[in-house]
């Protein structure tokens, strides 16, 4: 085992993790805009900085956090090159429309993604990293760049409006029933 | 300043995403089987978070290919051979180590590591598509009489734009880095946007349009390349 060890530099480690996390990377990417092309493009750059910056991540435990932190840069970097930022906590996506056609299944993913849409985009990066990849609150400071405390307010006020916003489904009757946060 | 209501909120959610000792659990358990509504609310925001992991479960294909990058496995079952041939190396590199000790041998046949490049151009503006292909002019120049360095230039995004026949000002200049085997890919998602836009693609002779730019990259950088992105 020692010896096969030998042939597989850090460098290759690093390069087998960032491959395996493209997945990860997108699936973010998307919940953060809801936008395919977007998310893929911040992929790609992700990717590429990370493929390039490799020599910068000095502890391999720690890659995911540091893919996901590049992930957020190049998505503040996308909308300061747009030259219409604004600040994280006036920064919505679009809803999605739902055909009446679909399942019961894509109609309550379609209503939970369209009140994540609503939330400001500081919100979402939160609630999404810790409910999508489970990152610690200390991992996701680091990879927001904000103080743990901010993490804590910022998930608890986003899934106090989601809570309110899903609650306020009960009162409007799908075809075959109501959707309700149930005890 | 936060109210009692958003301070337990804040240990609700706490407590569901694994933040709390065993002993704050404990205690906010406790302080659920005495309150309804504090255990309504556990329960919602339970319920919420698997909301959330069930919208983003299945989400739409990225448009672009996924590069393979190869796994750790496949690395490994080459470890006989590259046992053998890493023995050959130590005995080379001893004795090469010990004409150097006589002073017979150039230090640059040292450098193990590929000696080819790729250059990354993802941007339209005119001074970066100058600066690459200057960057792939020098390198050619750079190299010694012995080597035969190998140079692509991958485009995306807007650099795709280097390598359009009715935009580049550089035809001219690609030609002649061609003529020196230097390769020219633009990549193929981007081509493919371009073409939903309803924008007519047409490129220089010159350029590749079969792989993405990160396909490309990456296979590169596994062979051992060096990447400048300008």
């Amino acid at each position: 085992m020692a010896i096969n060890g030998i042939f597989i530099t850090r460098r290759r480690k690093i390069e087998n993790l960032i491959g395996k996390s493209r997945n990860k990377l997108y699936r973010m990417a998307y919940a953060w805009t809801h936008d395919q092309h977007l998310a893929d493009d911040l992929t790609q750059q992700t990717l590429f900085k990370a493929l390039n910056s490799h020599k910068q991540l000095a502890d391999l435990e720690s890659i995911q956090g540091w893919l996901f932190r590049i992930l957020a840069n190049c998505l503040t970097d996308h909308y300061r090159m747009k030259k219409d930022f604004l600040s994280d906590e006036k920064l919505t996506v679009a809803e999605i429309e739902t055909p009446p056609s679909l399942t019961e299944e894509q109609q309550l993913v379609d209503m939970v993604r369209n009140a994540i849409s609503r939330l400001p985009l500081a919100r979402r990066q939160v609630i999404t990293l810790v409910d999508l990849e489970g990152f610690a609150y200390a991992t996701v400071a680091q990879i927001l760049d904000i103080p743990v405390g901010t993490v804590m307010s910022r998930l608890c006020r986003g899934r106090e409006a989601l809570r309110q916003q899903l609650i306020n489904i009960e009162t409007q009757p799908t075809k075959r029933g109501i959707y309700r946060l149930r005890k | 300043m936060p109210n009692d209501h958003d301070t337990s909120n804040e240990r609700l959610n706490a407590f569901l995403d694994g933040e709390l000792d065993s002993e704050d659990k404990c205690r906010l358990l406790n302080e659920c089987a005495k309150s309804k509504d504090l255990d309504m609310r556990l329960h919602q925001n339970r319920t919420l978070k698997e909301y959330v992991s069930l919208a983003y479960h299945d989400v739409p294909e990225p448009t672009s290919t996924t590069p393979t990058i190869q796994s750790t496995k496949a690395i490994m079952s080459w470890r006989r051979p590259a046992l053998v041939a890493s023995l050959v190396l130590c005995i080379g590199f001893s004795y090469l180590l010990f004409l150097t000790s006589k002073g017979d041998i150039d230090k640059e046949i040292f450098r193990v590591t590929s000696d080819n490049y790729i250059l990354h151009a993802a941007s339209g503006d005119r001074k970066q598509m100058r600066a690459i292909l200057y960057k792939a002019r020098q390198l050619l120049d750079d190299q010694h009489f012995w080597q035969s360095r190998r140079i692509e230039v991958i485009t995306n995004e807007q650099g795709i734009d280097l390598l359009r026949s009715d935009v580049t000002p550089f035809s001219a200049e690609i030609s002649a880095l061609a003529d020196k085997d230097v390769l020219f890919y633009a990549c193929a998602t981007a081509i493919k946007r371009l073409e939903q836009r309803g924008v007519e693609v047409h490129l220089v002779p010159e350029a590749n349009t079969q792989f993405t730019a990160l396909d490309r990259i990456v296979t590169r950088m596994q062979d051992d390349w060096s990447y400048i992105e300008i």
